[in-house]
């Protein structure tokens, strides 16, 4: 802040006294206080409360006093997420899904073709099968949207020093949408309506958060948590989890995420 | 060469928990200093140590390096740190008395040296008193200023006001400690 020579009869405000200490202050600034006693006594009363409140320490930590912490803490931290896997996704992770997503749609689509050939006891078994390979996969990858989508969810937004900031997510969710197009189409070429309606709704969510800016503003937030909320999505997505428990786990894993 | 604090954060985001503990062991203790200088009470700050390093867990995927971690680390601590003080608040006024005696009168009848004064538990106690007299964002906003040299856009924005108002609780505090704190001062 300029000085205002006009002014220089009157004394410093508490913002000049403030640059003044900080040693902020204009050449004409610091003169006025070597000139005026009242300024020159205010600047050093102030200057020596700080000095006196420097001194202020907390008491004496014992050593080890870190250890203890983290002793204490370690206890209270969540188990490692399963989240965790998904927030720098690995080009192996990526190469993985994209492999599983192409492989139930070449086995549902190998099924479809050969249909004409084979007796309907051949067609019905072939068909569950299809099902139940399609229902594992997608179990596998609406479980890892909910894990991206929860913490949005859960955020809250109202702060302004709080933008959930969703590049990591975004990186995740453009793996998820690519995968999702490929359950949704063999849901639809099996008739997994339901399913494929799920998929379809998923797909929307992911597509919006890929086209999000990195950091959310509070109303962007606010917009995408109402959406999921009024949709019910996230209770479609952990019920039709619990209603096609992955193969030796029990159906509820989810709630862990 | 000791790894740097958003290294850490990056493989603490990988699942590496043993990451987190030493990040969690380089800041414990500046994270108390600023716990302690908060509320004034040791118990309070080892509060404070715990769910800020727990917040911070949580939160990580938020924590962007640009920013030096230390701070973001203060800013979750202060954010608690008023929470708590605002719930503590409710009790102390309750059992105020305004017309208990001041304590600076034993202060200023003391006469202590220089020497004495600078390190003597008396003035821990009346700089403590003097901190406690302050409101809770007035203690918060001093405290980020001048113990922990955040800026006043920092300030404001830990404690969701303006950059003017986050200045003028600086100044309002600065007054009062100065007031309280004048006879030591002038002892000094």
């Amino acid at each position: 802040m300029k000085f205002d020579s006009a002014s220089a009869g009157s004394h410093l405000t508490q913002d000049q006294i403030a640059e003044y200490l900080d040693g902020e202050a204009a050449p004409e600034l610091a003169a006025h206080v070597a000139a005026c006693p009242e300024c020159g006594e205010e600047c050093d009363g102030v200057r020596r409360t700080l000095q006196l409140l420097r001194n202020w320490d907390a008491p004496e930590l014992a050593p080890g006093y870190e250890s203890a912490v983290w002793q204490k803490l370690a206890a209270s931290l969540p188990p490692p997420k399963k989240s965790f896997r998904f927030r720098r996704p690995t080009a192996l992770w990526t190469a993985a899904a994209a492999l599983a997503a192409t492989t139930v749609v070449a086995i549902s689509l190998q099924f479809a073709g050969s249909r004409v050939q084979q007796s309907p006891a051949d067609t019905a078994q072939a068909s569950d099968a299809s099902q139940r390979i399609l229902s594992v996969a997608v179990t596998d990858h609406i479980e890892r949207t909910i894990a991206v989508l929860s913490p949005l969810v859960n955020a809250e937004p109202a702060h302004s020093a709080q933008v959930p900031d969703i590049s990591v997510e975004q990186n995740t969710v453009e793996d998820l949408l690519a995968e999702n197009r490929l359950y949704r189409q063999t849901a639809m070429q099996d008739k997994e309506r339901s399913t494929a309606a799920l998929l379809d709704e998923i797909g929307q969510v992911l597509v919006e958060l890929e086209h999000s800016p990195a950091k959310l503003s509070g109303s962007q937030a606010r917009d995408l948590q109402e959406r999921l909320s009024d949709s019910s999505l996230l209770s479609k997505m952990k019920g039709f989890v619990l209603s096609n428990p992955s193969p030796g786990e029990p159906g509820a894993t989810f709630i862990k995420l | 060469m000791e790894e740097s604090d958003p290294a850490l954060v990056d493989r603490v985001l990988n699942g590496d928990r043993d990451a987190f503990r030493m990040l969690a062991e380089r800041h414990s203790r500046s994270v108390f200093q600023l716990g302690y200088r908060m509320t004034g009470h040791q118990e309070d700050a080892e509060d404070i140590v715990q769910e800020t390093f727990l917040r911070a867990f949580r939160n990580l995927k938020r924590y962007e390096s640009r920013s030096s971690f230390s701070t973001w680390l203060y800013r979750i601590a202060a954010n608690y740190s008023l929470d708590l003080m605002r719930s503590r608040r409710r009790f102390v006024d309750c059992g105020r008395r305004d017309d208990e005696p001041g304590w600076l009168a034993n202060v200023a009848s003391s006469e202590p040296s220089a020497h004495q004064l600078a390190y003597s538990e008396q003035i821990r106690d009346n700089i403590e008193k003097a901190m406690n007299e302050l409101t809770t964002v007035e203690r918060t906003a001093f405290v980020l200023r001048h113990y922990q040299n955040f800026s006043i856009e920092q300030i404001g924005a830990a404690l969701g006001v303006g950059e003017n108002a986050a200045k003028h609780s600086i100044f309002r505090a600065v007054r009062k400690l100065r007031r309280a704190l004048e006879p030591l001062v002038t002892a000094v």
